[in-house]
C-alpha cells in the first residue's frame, strides 16, 4: 500500500475518529509546532564537531536534508513531530510519538536509514526505513489497539 | 599513571547538552541519543563518579550547557549486560583533549535498545 496522501484522497476528520490521539494535528498543512522543528532541524547546519563534548560528528547535510523532507511528508498527513535531535554520529532523530509509543526516525548518511519503536521509554523493535516499514510502524503508533481498518 | 578497576558501587557520569543542541524534550523527557556511540568509537565516553574532583569539572564547568546522568556500573554490568563493561580510560597527554584521569568507557555493543536502557536506569546529578 502507498503511504503517500493528497488532499483528495486523505481526510484527516476520518483518522480523528479512527483515534483521538494527540499525535495528529487539525489542518493538512505544516503546523506551527512542525515548523518549530524544521527551524531546529536548520539550527543544526551551524553545529561542530564536539558539539556533545564527547568529539560528537557533524550533522550530516545529507541527513539533515532527508530530516527536513520527512518532517514536510509527516506535516502532508497531518502528524506532529515531538523531538528532533543529532546523534553523535552525524545522523538526526525525528521524533514522534502518541501516548506511551514513540517512534524514532533515525536518517543518516553512512547506513540505512531506520525506525525504532519503543514503549514506556522500553525499546520494542527497530527496522530499516521504506515505505512498507514506514506504514506499519505509523500504524503501531497511530492505531495501537488494532482497530483501525481504514489505516 | 594507575588504571584502576570501576567497582560496581561506583557510578558512570555522561554529559547532557541542553544549549544547541538541547537533549532535553518539551516534557522534561531526556533523548537517548545521550547514550548513543559513534560509529567505530571503542565505547561510550564519561568520567567515574568516584574520581572526578567536582560535578561542577564533570560539566566542564558549564552547568548552563550541560546537565549530568549518572548509571550504576553495577547495573550496566548486571542488569543490562548483553557484555557491557565499564573499564578505566584516563586520557592523559592527548593532543586534542584536556587531560581527564576520570575518563571511563561503557564498551560493548551499545544498540538503541541499550541505550535506551541506560537512559531508564539513569538519574539526574544535581549540581547545585
Amino acid at each position: 500500500m502507498s503511504t503517500s496522501t493528497t488532499n483528495t484522497d486523505y481526510s484527516i476528520e476520518s483518522d480523528m475518529e479512527l483515534n483521538s490521539s494527540a499525535v495528529y494535528s487539525k489542518k493538512n498543512t505544516v503546523s506551527e509546532n512542525n515548523r518549530k522543528h524544521i527551524f531546529t532541524l536548520k539550527s543544526f547546519v551551524n553545529l561542530q564537531s564536539n558539539w556533545d563534548s564527547y568529539n560528537a560528528n557533524k550533522p550530516s547535510f545529507t541527513a539533515l536534508t532527508k530530516s527536513l523532507s520527512f518532517v514536510q511528508r509527516l506535516s502532508e498527513r497531518g502528524i506532529e513531530v515531538f523531538f528532533v535531535a543529532p546523534t553523535p554520529d552525524g545522523d538526526i532523530i525525528i521524533e514522534i510519538k502518541s501516548e506511551a509509543a514513540n517512534l524514532e526516525f533515525v536518517f543518516s548518511e553512512e547506513v540505512d536509514d531506520k525506525i525504532v519503536a519503543s514503549f514506556n521509554g522500553i525499546f520494542s523493535s527497530e527496522a530499516v526505513l521504506n515505505e512498507t516499514t514506514y506504514h506499519a510502524y505509523l500504524k503501531w503508533l497511530i492505531c495501537l489497539h488494532g482497530n483501525c481498518p481504514d489505516f | 599513571m594507575e588504571i584502576v578497576l570501576i567497582s560496581n558501587e561506583d557510578n558512570f557520569l555522561r554529559r547532557v547538552p541542553t544549549w544547541l543542541p538541547n537533549l532535553i524534550k518539551d516534557d522534561g523527557s531526556i533523548s537517548s541519543a545521550v547514550f548513543k556511540t559513534k560509529r567505530g568509537d571503542d565505547g561510550l565516553s564519561g568520567d567515574a563518579e568516584s574520581l572526578i574532583v567536582s560535578y561542577q569539572q564533570a560539566v566542564l564547568n558549564q552547568p548552563e550547557k550541560f546537565r549530568l546522568l549518572k548509571v550504576n556500573v553495577g547495573t550496566v554490568r548486571n542488569q543490562i549486560n548483553d557484555g557491557l563493561d565499564v573499564i578505566h580510560n584516563p586520557i592523559i597527554d592527548h593532543p586534542e583533549i584536556q587531560d581527564n584521569y576520570a575518563h571511563c568507557l561503557i564498551i560493548g555493543n551499545i544498540t538503541d535498545g541499550k541505550a535506551k536502557q541506560l537512559l531508564k536506569c539513569s538519574a539526574e546529578v544535581s549540581l547545585v
